[in-house]
């Protein structure tokens, strides 16, 4: 009896558990507090990015940080508490002033930051477009609740360029929704803030409807964890589009995506280079194939070079891949041994990180002209010890702003 | 909930107390039925009006009351938590939807009897159900279990040898779901055996 006493009591605990609270980003009116700057044009955005020293402010970003633009939007990307900074800003004067807001992913501390490079350390060379910004600061104030910490960035040099591309691929389109990034996983204002989160490329899981429409969701079934409405339990194949859309909101609001509204969405409006479908469900094969040929082909008819890669994670959709009379026609990524990948003729294979770095099949493999992307990386001692072995092409993480801050601050260029 | 929790862990306390020493162990069947009100945490869809639902509930409980103060069982039964008709906006041709979520509970029940009252506790799963009926569509149905904990209150009147009837508050909490249903009915109880 003692015993289920205390399974009692230890069941009542766990149910008093609270789920994580939401993170507070401060709202900010980029247009008013920027009415007096102009944007950095291509030139000068290359000056201010590279690898920074930290030289105040080590507590909450490390030691290393990195500076890049996506399009317009300022941000930073430090290993520390996996830190990213989003923001805008541009020349005021002889100085460059950039608004944003800071977000520790492994946390819920977020918060302002403001940062300035002065007119006479850097700010002016800047904003004239001369000299490559070595030795530039960035200073400024960053925010937590009441308190305030100084932050003082110095350049040290470019990121190196590389002769082959690497890919930083976000999981679920951009993040989990255990990170409260604030968009649902696998949602469009997920992927449309993947590159600012640092990714180059996302990973989207496709599942279908009860018609057989593909859509882009993770799990199986309908949980609490994805969709808070009780009407939307169980398999996610019982229900159709219809009723997706009308009692099937996400976490943060949105609805579910079907594949072609998340492709198009990923073409038409980021930056980003490579979409990887992870396909798990067997049934709509064909229906994915098609989608892929046709947003290609969109892509394309518009000069975007994107890449979207048909994924094979398991036996049964190789098998349903291998009996399709669309096969050869998209590029394939799978993710089993490597004569399947030849089979299939595969443009990537992505083998799990458990295997270790392989690195004589992963040679063997590029010999092949094929690419090789891990999967999936999210603690920096396994991250750095693929980013050292510099053979791979790409890596996919739960984590893009952890991978983008390692990576980038070991190619500096001095 | 503090107080929810103390109160819980002093039933679970008074699982060592001895009872009268002559008692006798008996197996108790009660069964409640109930009108309920169901709170969801969020307005399920886009285009309900409400998050609070009437419904109905029917548990039955079966009871093995030792010789001590607590008795320990299992319950089960059927709960409608909401029955809502949706619109669905600009289609004609399916003008609305009606959905249903009811559930099975699956529970472990520690029940105490101090003079006529009874209280009690039952935890475990909730074995959920959306029933969706479009006009001219299929029907949908799908479920899952959800973890969730039901307490309850009430009072006794002796209505013949073996039977004692009363009032039931009740509180169901799916707390992962997000819902919250008080019931208020009417319990029937039996004992079905005494050695």
């Amino acid at each position: 009896m003692r015993h289920l006493t205390l399974v009692v009591v230890a069941l009542i605990v766990a149910g008093c558990v609270s789920q994580l609270d939401p993170v507070q980003l401060p709202i900010i009116d980029y247009s008013s507090e920027l009415a007096n700057t102009t944007p950095l044009d291509g030139s000068r955005r290359i000056i201010m990015s590279g690898v920074y020293a930290v030289e105040d402010g080590k507590g909450r970003l490390g030691d290393t940080v990195a500076v890049r633009f996506d399009g317009l939007r300022f941000t930073i990307y430090a290993a520390r508490n996996v830190t990213f900074v989003a923001g805008a800003g541009g020349a005021r004067g002889d100085s460059a002033v950039f608004i944003s807001t800071w977000r520790a992913v492994t946390g819920p501390d977020a918060g302002r930051l403001d940062l300035v490079v002065p007119a006479s350390e850097g700010g002016k060379d800047l904003v004239d477009g001369k000299g490559n910004g070595k030795g530039l600061i960035l200073r400024g104030v960053l925010q937590l609740g009441s308190g305030r910490e100084n932050i003082r960035l110095r350049k040290l040099g470019q990121i190196k360029a590389r002769l082959r591309k690497f890919q930083i691929i976000a999981h679920r389109g951009g993040g989990r929704n255990s990170e409260r990034l604030g968009r649902s996983e696998n949602s469009i204002p997920m992927m449309m803030i993947a590159s600012a989160l640092g990714a180059t490329a996302i990973e989207i899981d496709v599942h279908m409807t009860k018609e057989h429409i593909p859509i882009v969701f993770h799990d199986p079934t309908f949980t609490a964890r994805t969709v808070p409405s009780p009407y939307v339990i169980g398999a996610v194949e019982n229900y159709t589009l219809l009723q997706m859309r009308l009692a099937a909101r996400l976490v943060n609001g949105e609805s579910i995506p079907t594949l072609r509204e998340a492709l198009k969405a990923v073409i038409d409006s980021t930056t980003l280079s490579m979409v990887w479908l992870d396909n798990k469900a067997p049934q709509v094969v064909d229906s994915v194939i098609i989608i892929q040929q046709e947003m290609l082909a969109y892509a394309a008819s518009k000069g975007n070079d994107i890449r979207i890669l048909f994924g094979i994670p398991d036996d049964e959709i190789f098998q349903r891949y291998s009996r399709s009379p669309l096969r050869g026609t998209v590029p394939v990524l799978c993710e089993l041994d490597v004569q399947k990948v030849r089979e299939v003729d595969a443009e990537v294979w992505a083998p799990r990180f458990t295997a270790g770095t392989q690195e004589e099949l992963v040679k063997e493999m590029q010999n092949e002209g094929r690419e090789v992307y891990v999967w999936t990386l999210d603690d920096d001692d396994f991250i750095i010890r693929f980013i050292k072995a510099d053979i791979f092409d790409g890596i996919l993480t739960n984590y893009p702003t952890l991978l983008a801050a390692l990576f980038y601050t070991r190619q500096v260029q001095p | 909930m503090r107080q929810f929790v103390s109160l819980l862990i002093v039933f679970c306390c008074a699982v060592s107390v001895q009872a009268q020493s002559d008692s006798v162990f008996a197996i108790e069947l009660v069964v409640t039925a109930s009108v309920q009100a169901t709170q969801y945490e969020e307005i399920p869809t886009a285009q309900s009006i409400d998050k609070r639902f009437t419904g109905s509930a029917f548990l039955g409980r079966l009871i093995w009351r030792p010789n001590h103060l607590l008795g320990v069982g299992l319950q089960s039964g059927y709960i409608t938590f909401s029955n809502e008709e949706l619109s669905i906006p600009g289609n004609t041709n399916i003008p609305t939807v009606n959905v249903v979520l009811t559930a099975i509970p699956i529970h472990m029940v520690l029940s105490m009897n101090p003079g006529d009252f009874d209280f009690g506790v039952g935890i475990g799963g909730y074995v959920l159900q959306s029933r969706w009926r479009l006009d001219e569509a299929p029907r949908v149905n799908s479920s899952d279990v959800e973890y969730g904990i039901h307490s309850w209150i009430g009072y006794e009147f002796t209505i013949a040898d073996q039977f004692t009837m009363g009032p039931e508050l009740s509180l169901h909490v799916l707390s992962n779901r997000g819902i919250a249903s008080l019931a208020a009915g009417v319990r029937i109880r039996y004992n079905v055996a005494s050695y």
